[in-house]
């Protein structure tokens, strides 16, 4: 079976002032027909570059190179015409601000329809009657009437909803949301995340779901793909990875997070200094500077994602071993 | 979103202001042309009784034809002769004493006023805003051009009265835009933060505010000397500007007009210099704004 | 005696209603606490709960309607002009938004210098107070020449904090002082403020929506909802028996990593 998304040796660069910076530097991933996958990062780690790559949203300055296809076609080749066309009906994405993603001088009902009748082809009532289903089924009571609402009239959780409602009109074969909770309060972001489940499962929608919270995307995905400095460090089974991460960064990320549960240190266990900014050097493991396991190989050579004895693959060349971490 | 590129590698200290200012002008040549052409017309103004052929106010006989025209360009007019008989290069160097004084005077003043008037209404908001504001609608609704002329007939024309009236209309529109820029400061967190502090007000308008409002200021200023000038040239021309016959361009634009037909340099000479210099006065502007914001050190 | 006494406190909003008229809106509604030096209260809820409106009342940026604020015994509610200004280096804070918190035309040296100006520290010692914070903030003396744009998120709000400790103040606040910033540089702030509360004994009214940030940070917990403190107690009988619904429903919110997939925990289960 040939995967859905297909990434391939993904590299994103930009050029500003004579200096050329990569912000993505040799990502691959695969993502199957309605498999759900997790990309964990944290600021300048590449992920939201990744996902804007594969939905071609970066702006023309921007290098990109390596492959994407989508079910067998290379996106990267598309022309605007078959882009368009390909966003919405086969691909949609969901933003981290809904406020900023929603047209805020149109009506709801005028955002929902619109994809409806251009992707479906519905007439202007049916696309009506459908958009009102649509706000039904992420929740959104008294749709109808909701419809004529703009989107300054609807609470944070609430026009996320709509978001999703959006990206779901067209039921697309993939859903990329990016930080989709981020901007919200735990409960609505909890409500939010069951709502997501709800959906893909129901029209068996594959979901790229990139965020900062290794919680929020454990909670979610299959799979998990953890980024550092442009790069995947570690992949595999989400379960998997938290509890025996192989990459020392996936481990110390886990550390630090405080818990709900079991004996609370004095300290936390924290990883020092900061994520890399900017250019990264292409000679040497961008996370030997803040790595407890670093050793002199680590700054001269840069490690490939190969497997590892936990079965995964991990960028790294002293992973942690296959003994289970004991889940605090 | 984050952005994967926020943090500019290198030198984290910034080269001093002046070679700063060089290595950014050496890039931008709109920037560089504007400020030359500045600084000439400076020159010109201060020289101008070196560097004139003639007296601006002595007419020649010679300088009109036999029926009377004007006589064109060239020879001993190297920009022609008005209807006068006077020469009009001569008259365009003296008039940039005119009219840049006036206009930077006038302009300075305003944007002084405004800056205070905005900054403490901003800041103290309550009755002071109140008051404040409520000053400035009121000077604000008034025609423009006929209020000028209205206080100008009371206090009798001469150029100082020019710049008191020109300043006295044209604080108000930026004060109006630096309390609303006050406004939506005073909510950030680096404000609050001085509050909290317990730093004077007086301080944090100056240290905090102030520096954020000078970008917008520089350009309502360079845009405003401008206007002042064309408010100047528009007072002159209704005989309550600068006293004829000493000369400004509005005053020689307004002369040229009625002999377009016959003297068309009447209304060139004085008319490309006011577009020039106000083309300048903004491109440096714009210059001017990106080189005082170091949050955008190296944009262009 | 308490570093800080909140009792009855009330801020109340003004807004546009319909035509003329102003509506009011209570943004915080009897809210009373106590805060020991050397401890930690952990003030949670959601947005719009009120909890900024706390800290902001208990700072007196806004000032509160009603109820009274004591800090170090001394009432703040009452204070004007000069002596609200002389009396704020009693209470500091620091504030959410790393990129926002500092002077962006200021040198981090000169945003900490600011604070030294108005403790009244002379200018000659600038350089040296300043380094002393740097060092406690755990930044080495060369980033006072730096431009908060120039450093990172984490390294930000080190700054923001030497700026807030140069002033000496008995009462720290924490707006969501972690929030912002990424998972891997918010441990090492939690562990800065901790050893700074240690050093210095300050009190700390530590505001997130994260319970288990709160749960590692803070001694006591008070939940927000609707500007009313709905439970409020040691924040190890909190976390070991929530009471309020609420409080089930917040706990219950976090997705833990290892929590296992669609497994969200429902507030009875966290009983």
């Amino acid at each position: 079976m040939t995967a859905l998304l297909e990434v391939d040796d993904l590299t994103v660069g930009f050029e500003r002032d004579g200096t050329r910076s990569a912000a993505v530097r040799g990502v691959s991933f695969e993502v199957a027909a309605g498999e759900r996958v997790g990309i964990v990062g944290e600021s300048g780690s590449g992920k939201s570059v990744t996902a804007q790559a594969v939905m071609r949203l970066l702006p023309l300055s921007a290098e990109v190179g390596g492959a994407v296809r989508f079910a067998g076609d290379d996106v990267l080749g598309y022309d605007a015409k078959r882009l368009a066309g390909w966003r919405g009906s086969d691909i949609a994405m969901v933003f981290q601000d809904p406020m900023s993603s929603l047209n805020p001088l149109l009506r709801i009902g005028t955002q929902l329809t619109e994809g409806l009748r251009r992707h479906r082809g519905l007439s202007k009532p049916a696309a009506r009657e459908e958009a009102a289903r649509l706000l039904r089924t992420v929740g959104i009571a008294d749709a109808e009437r909701r419809l004529r609402d703009y989107p300054h009239s609807f609470s944070g959780g609430m026009r996320q909803r709509v978001c999703i409602a959006i990206a779901a009109a067209c039921t697309p074969k993939l859903i990329i949301a990016d930080e989709p909770t981020t901007a919200l309060d735990v409960t609505v972001q909890a409500q939010v995340l069951d709502l997501m489940d709800e959906l893909t499962d129901r029209h068996g929608t594959a979901t790229v779901l990139i965020s900062h919270d290794l919680g929020v995307v454990s909670s979610f995905c299959d799979r998990i793909l953890i980024m550092y400095a442009g790069r995947v460090v570690e992949a595999g089974p989400a379960d998997d990875i938290i509890a025996r991460p192989a990459h020392p960064y996936t481990r110390a990320l886990l550390d630090s997070i405080p818990r709900l549960h079991g004996e609370l240190p004095r300290r936390l266990p924290a990883i020092p200094g900061s994520p890399p900014f900017g250019t990264v050097p292409a000679d040497r493991c961008s996370f030997a500077d803040r790595c407890p396991r670093v050793q002199d190989v680590c700054r001269t050579n840069d490690p490939a994602l190969e497997p590892t004895a936990t079965g995964r693959p991990a960028a790294c060349f002293f992973p942690l071993d296959s003994v289970p971490v004991e889940v605090r | 979103m984050t952005a994967p590129l926020e943090i500019p590698q290198g030198d984290p200290a910034l080269p001093g202001f002046g070679l700063r200012a060089w290595r950014s002008l050496r890039k931008d040549w709109p920037a560089l042309l504007s400020i030359v052409l500045l600084v000439l017309l400076a020159l010109a103004a201060i020289l101008a009784p070196l560097l004139a052929p003639h007296p601006p106010l002595a007419t020649y006989p010679d300088g009109l034809q036999a029926n009377g025209a004007p006589v064109g360009p060239g020879g001993d007019f190297p920009l022609g002769a008005d209807p006068n008989g006077r020469d009009v290069l001569s008259r365009l160097l003296y008039g940039a004493r005119v009219s840049l004084v006036i206009g930077i005077l006038a302009n300075g003043l305003a944007t002084v006023m405004g800056v205070l008037v905005g900054l403490v209404a901003g800041y103290l908001g309550g009755w002071t805003e109140t008051v404040l504001m409520r000053i400035t609608d009121v000077i604000m609704s008034f025609p423009i051009l006929l209020f000028c002329i209205a206080l100008i007939a009371v206090t009798g024309p001469s150029a100082k009265n020019v710049v008191f009236v020109i300043a006295l209309i044209y604080w108000t529109a930026l004060a109006r835009i630096v309390r609303s820029l006050v406004l939506s400061l005073k909510e950030r967190e680096f404000v609050v933060a001085a509050r909290t502090l317990g730093l004077s007000h007086w301080r944090i308008m100056r240290k905090h505010l102030f520096p954020h409002l000078v970008p917008t200021i520089i350009v309502y200023a360079t845009l405003g000397v401008a206007s002042s000038i064309l408010i100047e040239a528009s007072l002159s021309f209704l005989g309550v500007g600068v006293p004829v016959p000493d000369p400004s361009w509005g005053q020689m634009i307004e002369q040229g007009k009625d002999y377009f037909q016959i003297a068309p340099w009447l209304l060139f000479a004085p008319g490309v210099c006011l577009i020039l210099t106000v083309l300048a006065f903004n491109l440096a502007g714009d210059w001017l704004r990106d080189l005082l914001d170091p949050t955008a050190p190296e944009r262009r | 005696m308490s570093a800080v006494v909140i009792n009855g406190l009330a801020v109340t909003y003004k807004r546009p209603g319909r035509g003329l008229r102003q509506e009011t809106f209570k943004a915080v509604d009897d809210v009373s606490f106590t805060i020991e030096p050397g401890r930690t209260l952990g003030l949670a809820g959601e947005s719009g709960s009120g909890k900024s409106s706390v800290a902001r009342a208990l700072m007196r940026v806004v000032e509160p309607s009603g109820g009274s604020v004591l800090i170090g015994g001394q009432e703040v509610t009452k204070l004007r002009g000069g002596d609200l200004r002389k009396f704020r280096r009693h209470m500091q804070m620091v504030f959410q938004d790393p990129y926002d918190s500092l002077n962006p035309r200021l040198t981090a040296g000169d945003n900490i210098a600011e604070a030294l100006t108005a403790a009244g520290v002379s200018r000659p010692d600038h350089t040296s107070r300043t380094r002393e914070l740097l060092d406690r903030v755990g930044l080495p003396a060369a980033f006072a020449r730096r431009y908060p744009h120039q450093i990172s998120g984490g390294q930000r709000q080190r700054v923001s904090i030497a700026r807030a400790l140069a002033v000496g103040p008995q009462v720290l606040v924490c707006d969501e002082a972690v929030s912002a910033l990424d998972v891997s540089v918010r441990a090492q702030i939690l562990n800065l403020l901790k050893d700074l509360q240690d050093a210095d004994g300050l009190a700390y009214l530590f505001i997130s929506h994260d319970m288990s940030t709160l749960r590692f940070m803070a001694d006591d917990i008070a939940i927000m909802r609707g500007g009313r403190i709905v439970e409020h107690g040691p924040s190890a009988d909190v976390f070991a028996r929530p009471e309020h619904p609420y409080t089930r429903e917040l706990i219950a919110a976090i997705p833990e990593p290892g929590a296992g997939r669609r497994r969200r925990r429902t507030a009875e289960e966290v009983r």
